[in-house]
Order: structure tokens, then sequence, then C-alpha cells
């Protein structure tokens, strides 16, 4: 028993083992715990939430387009060239831009002429789909723009073969792409119907 | 105190645990986020908000919004089901592949309208093995996720929240109480920014059983002189008044913290959290702010 009334008492601790018990506790607690986080912290990776577990969880359930890589590419480029005049659904702007959807110079048997007019612009009327189309302004060229045959290729295939718009003509290779533009490199003038008819479809 | 430096050591082991733990261990898992581009459309994740937007985030957070409204969606599962958007040409074995996969269609019968949905509620294994036995066949398929949680069936979004949703917000104000509902999805639940002034203005006007208290300090009050003002709140064609019969028009506050809440968007799917595309609604953008502004509420 202490006397705490002596005024220069120090209570001390002794040395006391800590219970064996306590020890085998706690490290049974502890490889639980990180068994736990092995299964449910999903490695500590930012990427991982609930209810995913892992990384490869996440990267599995991803969703995936039926599209293929080159279509989506045109796609893209569609979307940043395109799509400002001739809309996103490709129904183009009455009295001003016609429509790819369905249209007739688009979906054509072979790419000779939309690559034509694309790559150097059209001025001028043209008749789409049996329809007179006056369009107030010409249609710029693209062919200094999209440098890149094959992203050109990915575009014009894109367009020819978007079945959302009801298209479904052949792909486009990067091989005609070149071929024509080795052809009209020269030119600078946009494209007049008249013009494009003297160039064979295929 | 003979055993002082031992206490000392063991009570900052402890301390030194916890802030591992709750500090640097979050801080070396989310510290290294960034907005992500998207190459396809370029737009960038999350989506930059407009200045008025992010004033009105610092009302939101003057006016203690977080201590009743949470701006975090919980989600408790998700599985696939598998979407045919085209049978192909190759009838007869699609028709018996699918006779196999779906109870409600018989071999032989006309193939049913696409897109065409089977297998739900199945695991991603399953799915995955559905689309390879109809793609063999010659038909176009995949499979989707969908996700599920209480959260997700009030429209509070589409989603689960992530950390990448808040990389823009200075302060984050997730909120831990739900008092009212959660904003985290605001934006595209209610785009109706009238409704909006009008239920800051006076809760129970739009929302019958609403405990919301009224942000009528947000509002100048003004008599009516002949004719009222343009922008003076209007519901349901008629005017908006206070006690003493003076019409209401938003300040600059209201109009910033009404531009943040439509900012509150949970409608798109990220990488950390798949979830069915959506159709796009369109985003207000500042010109459609001041159109849908109160005075056009007529």
């Amino acid at each position: 028993m202490s006397d705490s009334s002596k005024p220069d008492f120090e209570p001390t601790a002794s040395n006391a083992p800590v219970p064996v018990g306590f020890i085998v506790a706690f490290v049974v607690l502890f490889y639980l715990s990180t068994l736990y986080l092995d299964g449910n912290a999903g490695g500590f990776d930012a990427k991982v939430y609930e209810p995913f577990t892992s990384l490869d969880v996440v990267k599995a359930v991803q969703p995936k387009g039926n599209m293929d890589p080159r279509f989506e590419k045109g796609k893209a480029a569609y979307a940043i060239y395109c799509s400002a005049c001739h809309q996103s659904n490709g129904a183009g702007s009455p009295g001003q831009f016609p429509p790819l959807a369905g249209s007739d110079w688009v979906n054509a048997e072979g790419p000779n002429r939309i690559i034509r007019l694309v790559m150097n612009g059209l001025a001028g009327p043209i008749v789409v789909n049996g329809e007179n189309w006056a369009p107030p302004a010409q249609m710029p060229p693209w062919g200094p723009v999209i440098t890149d045959d094959e992203e050109f290729a990915c575009l014009m295939t894109y367009i020819r073969g978007e079945s959302e718009w009801g298209n479904s003509a052949s792909p486009v290779t990067a091989e005609q792409v070149e071929a024509v533009r080795a052809e009209v490199s020269s030119r600078v003038a946009p494209w007049t119907q008249e013009e494009l008819f003297q160039t064979p479809e295929q | 105190m003979n055993n002082g430096l031992l206490l000392f050591l063991g009570i900052l082991a402890a301390m030194m645990s916890s802030w591992f733990g709750f500090v640097h261990t979050p801080q070396v898992q989310f510290g290294n986020l960034l907005p992500e581009r998207d190459e396809i459309t370029g737009a960038t994740f999350p989506s930059p908000r407009s200045g008025s937007a992010n004033r009105g985030r610092a009302i939101y957070r003057e006016n203690g919004c977080a201590s009743c409204h949470t701006q975090q969606v919980r989600q408790e599962g998700y599985d696939f089901s598998v979407s045919v958007s085209d049978f192909g040409t190759n009838t007869v074995d699609v028709s018996s592949v699918l006779a196999g996969l779906s109870e409600s269609y018989t071999q032989g019968s006309p193939l049913p309208a696409v897109p065409y949905k089977l297998a739900e509620g199945v695991d991603l294994r399953e799915a995955e093995q559905t689309v390879k036995k109809l793609s063999n066949a010659g038909a176009a398929a995949r499979a989707l996720i969908s996700v599920s949680g209480s959260d997700i069936e009030r429209g509070w979004g589409i989603r689960r929240t992530v950390g990448s949703d808040y990389l823009l917000d200075a302060e984050v104000m997730l909120g831990s109480v739900r008092i009212g509902p959660d904003l985290a999805n605001l934006g595209n639940r209610n785009s109706d920014s009238n409704w909006h002034y009008v239920h800051l203005f006076q809760p129970r006007q739009v929302v019958e059983d609403s405990v919301m208290p009224s942000y009528a300090y947000l509002f100048d009050k003004r008599p009516v002189n002949g004719v009222p003002d343009a922008d003076a709140l209007r519901y349901d064609g008629e005017l908006v008044t206070d006690a003493e019969g003076r019409q209401v028009i938003p300040r600059n506050t209201a109009k910033d913290l009404v531009a943040y809440l439509l900012s509150l968007r949970l409608d798109e799917p990220v990488f950390e959290a798949p979830a069915p595309e959506q159709e796009k609604k369109a985003t207000p953008s500042e010109d459609a702010e001041t159109e849908a502004s109160p005075a056009s509420s007529e």
C-alpha cells in the first residue's frame, strides 16, 4: 500500500509482462484485417471503387463498342471537321448543306468522286438524290487540313458505312486516298458537279 | 512516471498510424488524379464550371447547404445483359442459338425486333459467353452493364460518385446528412432555373412538405409600380410575392447559386464507374441560363 501523504512519493509501474492471450488476439486481428484489405481495398488504386474489387475487374466491365477502330477514328474526325455543317446525324441543313445520310454521292459504288469532292471542296449547284441543291457557300477543301491519308480514309469509311444513317457503302483504304491526293495535288480550285461527273465512280 | 518515454512512444505510434491511414494513404491514392481529356470528343472530364457557377459554389458553402444536402451517390451492385443490334443473315443458326438462350423465343418463329435484350441480370462471364454464341451465328451483340442501388433508382445519378468527380472543387462539399435529397445530379433532374428560384425563395410553394428554410435574403423585394419587372419571379404564370405583396427579384447571389445547382450533373459514365450510355441532355450554358431566367417563364 502506498502512502500518498508523503510529499516526495513518486508512483512507479512495474514491468508486468503483457498477457500472451492479448498478443495472440492482436496478431489474429491484424492478420484478419490485412486479409480484409487484400480482398476489398482494390489494391488502394484510385480507379477502383465499390462494388468493384480490383483494377482488372474495372477493366473487364468497361463497355465494349461494337465499332471497328477505323470506323471509330472516322467518326471522331467527322465530329471535328464535318458535323458543324452536315450535322452529327448526317442530315445536313435544308437549303444550305446537302445530306450525307442516304446520299447517292456518298454511297456511290466506288469512293473516287467523294474523295475528290472532300479533298478539294465543291462549288456551285449539286444534285443529291435527284434534288437540286444550290448551297450559298462553297464547301472548303479538306485535303490540306486532313493531311493524314489514313485519317482521311477512315473519315470516308465512316460516312459511307454509318448504318445509323442508312449508309452501307464499301470502306475506303489509305491507298485510295493517297492515289487521289497525288493526282489532284496541283489542283487549288474546288470541284464542280460537271467536273466530278467526268471522273469514273470507281 | 518511470515509463514516460514508453508512454510517449506508444501515444505517438497510435497517432501516427491513424495519420498514416486517414491522411497519408488517401493522399497517395488520390493526390495524383488529374482531369482527363476524351481523345474522341475533345471534352474534358470533369467539365469546368462557368464563372457564375463557380461563384455559386461559394454561396452554397456560405449558406451551409452541405449541412442538409449530400453530393455523393452510392451504388450497391452491377450486372449485365446482352443486347442484340443485328441478327445478321444466317437466320437458321441465329434462330436455334436464340431458342437455346431465351425462354420466350421458340426456334423457327420470326426473329424479334432489334435492339433485342436478353439474359438480363447475369454476370460478365455469362454475358460474354452469350455474346460469343450469338456472334458465332452471325449476329451483332454486346454485353451491356447496368448498375443498381437505391440512390440510382431514385434518379440521383446514373452511377456512383468517384474521386475525379470533385477534381475541380477547391473544397469538396460531400455532406454527411440527408435532411434534403442528394444534389449530385440536380442539374439533370430539374434544369428549370425558375423552379429553383421559387424553391429557394419559398420552398413550400413548390414542394408542399419541404423542410428547407427560405433563402429570401438572396432576393430583392420591391413594390410593384404598375407593371411588374421583367425578371420578377413567377410561378405557374402568377407573380410570386412576399408577405407584403412585393415582387421578388433574384439577386446576383441567387443567380450564381442556381447556376451552380444546375451545374451539378452526374450523367456521364466514367472509367471508375461504368454505367449505361445515356442520351445526352443539353448542358445549360451561360446563354441558356439567361434565356431561362424567370422573365421567360410565362
